[in-house]
């Protein structure tokens, strides 16, 4: 009985609210309870944050997947440059090894922020497209 | 706000890998030395050297309706009690266990403010606003006003004002469900909702009992919902503290709500004889089962 819902947007601060809202709605109807919805929500955010601090362009596509008690969210990037360009490789702004080190370190407090409000997160690569994915089951007690 | 601050700029001092590796060892032999220790010189050491942790911590929940120094606050704490309590023996990275420790306090407060509960009442407290500030504005702008013009207006973020409005459709914990509606827009069923009879008539039992409250608490509640005030610039106006405040709010908006639901057009009780019709003057202790009802 999994629904899917798929939400596209350039890739800018502002429209992260999208993501949000989105996840509280999907969230609500999977019955996940208030706190529940909004670590969800938190969690999207930081699910967004790397292609944001990139200002990687293009569009991120989110999949909210809702199956059996659980969400799974995933972002993939569509650059203009195709299929194969990266969030992490296409970024204009990190040309220094500082810069990528500092994004790093911001990418490595995502992890722990993730790791704080979901029950799985992580990355791998998805028809040659970078993928950040999450996954938080719904808490049973009570239900 | 926040995010496009941190997707832009890159505020701190940039450090290579060698460095970063140097400084982790170095405070890694810090937390044993503290460990076996327990040297106050060496905690604030430790808590300083992750004083950035609850800068960004405490951003990531930013606009929510508390002040970012509140927040900032609590995470700090947050980082002060992970010091305290990280052992380095368990093989985990302290950012890792204080990013979860601080995370929980933020949540915690929250909580405590009731936010994340069913209801919440900064929600409540924004509802009413935005009820007053779509008819201010509708009349000025001779239509309905906007998200965007609703959240300038009563200085909250569009998020919020979207999960407000919506929650007002029947203080609906969770936000974003609008079935049903699809002929009219967000702004028009809600502009019905408050304009209406209803809104006449609640403000006429509104009135005579917000004059009932102690004259502080009336003060208060002005410089919150007539003047759009922040709680912590309401407590610098009155000279008392952020908490006391919220406390007061909490107090005089659970007396007001008293006395509506005791409205004898709503309930058919004489004025006066519910529980909580609180006489001027009445001492503030009533606070405290209200809040506990309002969570």
């Amino acid at each position: 009985m999994g629904d899917v819902v798929d939400l596209a947007f350039p890739v800018e601060a502002d429209l992260v609210v999208l993501a949000r809202l989105t996840a509280a709605a999907v969230a609500a109807r999977a019955e996940f309870g208030v706190e529940e919805v909004e670590d969800l929500r938190l969690a999207v955010e930081e699910l967004c944050l790397p292609y944001l601090r990139r200002g990687a362009g293009g569009r991120l596509h989110l999949r909210f997947e809702r199956e059996r008690g659980a969400i799974e969210i995933s972002a993939t990037l569509a650059t203009a440059g195709g299929p194969g360009a990266t969030g992490s490789e296409a970024a204009p702004g990190a040309d220094s090894a500082a810069d990528r080190d500092d994004l790093d370190e911001q990418d490595e407090l995502s992890a722990r922020i993730l790791d704080a409000l979901v029950d799985e997160h992580g990355r791998g690569i998805v028809e040659g497209q970078e993928c950040r994915w999450l996954r938080k089951r719904r808490a049973e007690n009570g239900r | 706000m926040p995010l496009a601050a941190e997707a832009k700029g890159r505020e701190r001092p940039l450090m290579v890998n060698d460095e970063r590796r140097l400084a982790r060892e170095e405070l890694r032999e810090k937390f044993a030395a503290f460990a076996a220790t327990r040297d106050p010189a060496l905690r604030h050491e430790l808590v300083n050297a992750h004083i950035g942790l609850a800068h960004h911590l405490a951003r990531r929940f930013a606009n929510r309706g508390e002040p970012f120094d509140d927040l900032l606050q609590v995470a700090s704490v947050g980082i002060l009690t992970s010091v305290d309590r990280f052992d380095p023996a368990r093989g985990v990275e302290f950012s890792t266990f204080a990013t979860q420790t601080v995370i929980g306090e933020l949540k915690r407060h929250f909580r405590d403010k009731g936010w994340m509960v069913r209801a919440p009442r900064r929600i409540q407290e924004l509802y009413l606003e935005l009820g007053q500030a779509i008819g201010a504005l509708s009349q000025e702008l001779g239509r309905s006003p906007t998200v965007h013009e609703l959240a300038v207006a009563t200085g909250a973020s569009e998020e919020a004002v979207l999960e407000a409005l919506d929650a007002g459709q029947g203080y609906r914990a969770t936000s974003i469900d609008v079935t049903g509606r699809q002929d009219q827009t967000l702004a028009e069923t809600l502009a019905d909702n408050d304009t209406g009879f209803a809104g006449v008539e609640d403000r006429t039992v509104l009135t005579p009992a917000l004059q009932r409250l102690p004259a502080r608490q009336q003060t208060i509640v002005r410089l919150r919902f007539v003047e759009g005030l922040t709680q912590s610039e309401i407590a610098k106006r009155v000279g008392l503290s952020q908490m006391h405040v919220s406390r007061l709010l909490a107090a005089s908006l659970a007396q007001l709500r008293a006395a509506f639901e005791d409205d004898p057009a709503r309930t058919g009780r004489p004025v006066g004889q519910g529980p909580e019709a609180t006489a001027p003057g009445a001492p503030e202790g009533g606070a405290r089962r209200t809040d506990r009802r309002m969570r």
